[in-house]
């Protein structure tokens, strides 16, 4: 949500990515903007009850929860939950696929919508420009579902890809049976999905960069690489720091629908990531508990993760979220 | 912001205006009662269905087509339905149920609450059952656990196990007993072997019952070996006998070009199709089952050596290219489609393929002949499958419902079983299309010149009965099948000029007499059958690592047979496997053992 709202402000050509000292709002400024105020009132209403109040759901992972007799009256256990959860030998298992598969994305999909955003950037044509954008982006509106879908039929053994190994002599590659492989089929079909949508912030990014440089540049000589290197890249280098390190803060989401989609048992030893877990254990095979402590996990882990991320990169790019 | 950047159009009173009613409204919404979350389909909400006409509701052809009364063809039946007396409620009750979603109502203007199967029972029995919610199967148990915790279960649901049992120990349902024992007919109480049946060991606490137990079919599942008669006849072999003869069949189908992955497979190696049980039947053992020794105690089937020799022989196929590589991406639909594409040759599946894979197969490749054989045997000569367990799910009331209701279900209940075992004196022929009502337009229709011919078919009308509790599943019972079908065996004994023209029907539909033929010889290799022994509800201690050691076990298999994992760490499996709650399961489950068997 937080990389969705960063990527309308870079795209809209606002700077109002909140930098290092923040405007003060003074209570003067709060009686001007009184109706700015006024207007937050539903989103704070849907915040508070929507986010807010489903939080004392957490009490969930601190009690043996029977859901007719409800939170109130379940026994309460303490860490019992807890204690099951990290004594299982499947839950390191699962943190590091998570946080492997989660890296994974969050690297090499910021690496990748910055590769196409300058490849684009350099095209003249602004038609097929256009087009190359508009056509990037359009999986990320796909479902995972429909993706999923094609992912099977592409890359399973008998799939197009494997098809096209055949033809030139190569073996099959077991995308989605192999465990060893599927951790870099996540990863690589979820970039293929996002490449083009992170691209987006980085195009905007690089419209930014003063076009008076770059002329200044190629009059002193600078050749495309040269203007690449040492004012191209510096220029969108914030933004790339800003997005990764933002990135970081979801680093326990490793993609639940993606997975759920494309795993099976063969590949749970690489697979599975904690959301998956949280589903099997929650609404499967329901031990609402179990799946609640895991969440809770989650929660503070992004919450450490984000903010360390957010003071990261105030101090490394200059941006920050808040 | 000041007023100089808002349009001169809107004057800040009129803003001020249109900012607070936008805030009131959201707010009242925040405030609203909770509902329950969307449903898939626009009409599944819970209320109370729209009121019936007197009539029910004309679906198919426009005057009455079944007794003496002559159609707009002239044409005239000679059968008559009827149906057993029922003290009907007026005003009818409601009960509320999952309706299943996205079934096909062929017939316009036919939807979940107009069609004959409901229509029959709102007018006949003063029963509507209404909606609670609509999804597809696979969101059934998400959906009910979202009730559970939301405190909306519906007034009446079908359960399987394991789960059952969890609703039963935290008292999310009724316990039903004494309604049942005073209102249940002898007939229900007969067929569905009350109180004794291993059937109702699920819902059974303390000798009280928490459901009505059914068992959908007592071979259901037990899943025989079908091969494409046409392509061992091109290869020039005979029937294969064991395992190393379905291996050299494959291999022969395979290089002859005929098919590329002969053998049919699935992700799960116990199920309701392309299963395979039988392979490591052939060897003893059936995964997931607890089988039971000489000695009386149970063993978990997942970790006798003999799973070790089908893992051996499935392996082999693998590497082969005898089972599709992408068949752990494959669930039992995917695989059975690959079948009716003509994409298999050699199948594990049950009786009722008949009128399930065969039909769309036919159509598609009018030359594919299906055989029936023997299950392989393996090197002791002995064949094996899993066979149905005999363990029933249950209809289940939630805790709080009027005992009226429970009641009126249970006198339902008992009006459907009397229809199915008369089925002939009542002339009730839906009974062999798994309980529907037989309408016209539906099961059967007329042609022009008065012959009984198929109707539109609705692909999966049986599950139309599951919204109404007592058709198929909530009604049946070990035999339910088979007494169907035995009756129909007679049929082709008696003199064929006797029959009616339903009955001549039934026997002129090729899906039909399959089902009996691929039905009777389930019923007669039942010796076969490697049961689970292990029938008793799964206690708080099972459902601790149940799920945890299932996962295991599947990762494992998959493994095994893909080649990802050597065959000589099974052992390490087992090890693994004891070590991670298996000692414990196996302690409980013949803890349980020790007292009933």
């Amino acid at each position: 949500m937080a990389q969705e709202l960063v990527k309308q402000q870079f795209t809209q050509g606002s700077s109002s990515v909140a930098r290092s000292e923040p405007e003060p709002s003074s209570q003067k400024s709060q009686q001007r903007h009184w109706l700015l105020y006024l207007l937050l009132l539903p989103a704070a209403a849907a915040l508070i009850l929507f986010r807010v109040y489903p939080l004392w759901g957490i009490g969930i992972a601190f009690v043996d929860y029977n859901p007719i007799k409800g939170l109130s009256g379940s026994e309460w256990v303490a860490w019992k939950n807890f204690q099951e959860v990290f004594r299982r030998p499947e839950t390191i298992n699962l943190v590091r696929n998570t946080v492997v598969i989660a890296l994974g994305k969050i690297t090499l999909e910021e690496v990748a919508g910055l590769a196409f955003a300058l490849l684009l950037y350099e095209v003249r044509f602004p038609l097929y420009r256009r087009f190359a954008q508009v056509v990037t982006t359009f999986p990320h509106f796909f479902s995972w579902v429909i993706v999923g879908t094609m992912a099977l039929s592409l890359l399973g053994a008998t799939g197009a890809v494997n098809g096209l190994f055949a033809s030139v002599g190569l073996p099959a590659v077991r995308f989605l049976a192999d465990k060893r492989v599927f951790p870099y089929t996540l990863v690589l079909s979820d970039v293929w999905k996002e490449f083009g949508w992170s691209a987006v912030v980085y195009l905007a990014a690089l419209t930014q960069i003063n076009p008076e440089l770059l002329e200044a540049a190629a009059v002193d000589g600078a050749g495309r690489g040269g203007r690449l290197w040492r004012i191209v890249l510096p220029g969108v280098l914030p933004v790339f720091v800003f997005m990764v390190a933002i990135g970081m803060g979801g680093i326990l989401d490793a993609g639940f629908e993606q997975v759920l989609v494309l795993y099976n048992p063969a590949v749970y030893s690489t697979g599975d990531i904690l959301d998956t877990y949280v589903y099997r254990m929650g609404l499967v095979n329901f031990k609402f508990e179990i799946a609640t402590v895991v969440g809770v996990v989650k929660a503070v882990v992004g919450f450490v993760a984000i903010m360390t991320a957010n003071w990261v990169s105030g101090k490394l790019s200059g941006y920050r979220m808040f | 912001m000041s007023d100089t950047h808002l349009p001169k159009q809107v004057s800040r009173r009129d803003f001020l205006k249109l900012v607070g009613v936008a805030s009131g409204a959201a707010v009242l919404a925040g405030c609203a009662p909770k509902i329950p979350a969307p449903t898939a389909a626009p009409t599944a909400v819970p209320t109370v269905a729209p009121a019936p006409t007197t009539a029910p509701v004309a679906t198919t052809a426009p005057v009455p087509t079944v007794g003496p009364t002559p159609d707009a063809n002239g044409c005239v039946v000679d059968w008559f339905p009827t149906y057993p007396p029922f003290e009907k409620y007026d005003p009818a009750i409601e009960i509320q149920v999952p309706f299943r979603a996205g079934l096909n109502y062929p017939v316009e203007g036919d939807s979940a609450t107009n069609n004959p199967d409901y229509n029959l029972v709102v007018e006949q029995l003063g029963l509507k059952y209404v909606a609670a919610w609509e999804a597809p199967n696979s969101e059934y148990y998400p959906r009910l656990n979202n009730d559970l915790a939301a405190g909306t279960l519906p007034d009446a649901f079908r359960v399987g196990n394991p789960r059952l049992g969890q609703f039963i120990d935290i008292g999310a349902v009724e316990d039903i007993t004494d309604v049942f024992e005073a209102t249940a007919s002898d007939l229900v109480k007969d067929r569905k072997g009350y109180p004794d049946s291993s059937i109702w060991n699920g819902v059974k606490r303390n000798g009280r019952i928490f459901g009505v137990a059914y068992l959908e079919d007592g071979i259901g599942s037990d899943n025989l070996a079908f091969i494409r008669q046409d392509w061992l006849d091109a290869v020039g072999l005979a029937a294969p006998v064991s395992v190393d003869d379905v291996t050299a069949a494959a291999r022969a189908i395979k290089e002859a070009g005929l098919c590329e992955f002969p053998i049919g497979a699935c992700v799960a190696m116990v199920t309701w199709q392309m299963a395979m049980d039988p392979i490591f039947g052939a060897f003893g053992s059936i995964p997931t089952w607890w089988l039971k020794g000489d000695d009386g105690t149970l063993r978990y089937g997942s970790i006798e050596p003999g799973i070790k020799d089908g893992l051996t022989v499935l392996n082999q196929w693998y590497q082969e290219g005898l089972i599709n590589p992408d068949f752990v991406n494959m669930d039992e639909s995917m695989a059975g489609d690959a079948v009716m594409a003509g994409q298999t040759a050699i199948f594990y599946a049950p009786w009722w393929i008949g009128h399930g894979l065969l039909p769309d197969l036919y159509a598609a490749f009018p030359e594919a002949k299906i055989s029936v054989i023997s299950n392989p045997a393996g090197p002791s000569g002995r064949t094996g499958r899993a066979g149905t367990e005999q363990k029933g799910n249950a209809m289940v009331f939630r805790a709080g419902l009027e005992p009226e209701k429970i009641e009126a279900m249970i006198k339902h209940l008992n009006w459907c079983t009397e229809v199915h075992v008369n089925w002939e004196e009542y002339q009730q022929y839906g009974e062999a299309f798994m309980g529907a009502s037989f309408a016209r337009g539906y099961e059967w229709d007329l042609d022009a010149n008065c012959n009984v011919v198929l109707g539109l078919m609705p692909d999966g009308e049986w599950l139309y009965q599951q919204d109404l509790l007592w058709g198929y599943r909530g009604g049946t019972y070990p035999d339910w099948q088979g007494e169907i079908f035995r009756d129909m065996a007679t049929w082709l004994e008696q003199d064929q000029s006797t029959l009616n023209m339903a009955q001549k029907f039934i026997l002129g539909l090729k899906a039909k007499v399959d089902d009996m033929v691929y039905y009777n010889y389930a019923y007669d290799t039942l010796a076969e059958v490697i049961p689970n022994a292990f029938l008793g509800a799964d206690t708080e201690a099972i459902t601790a690592v149940k799920s945890d050691l299932l996962d295991l076990e599947s990762t494992a298999m998959l493994e095994f047979i893909t080649g990802a994992r050597p065959l000589d760490d099974f052992d390490t499996f087992v090890q693994e496997w004891k070590d991670r709650g298996g000692d414990a399961y196996t302690q409980e489950v013949n803890a349980w053992a020790a007292a009933n068997l």
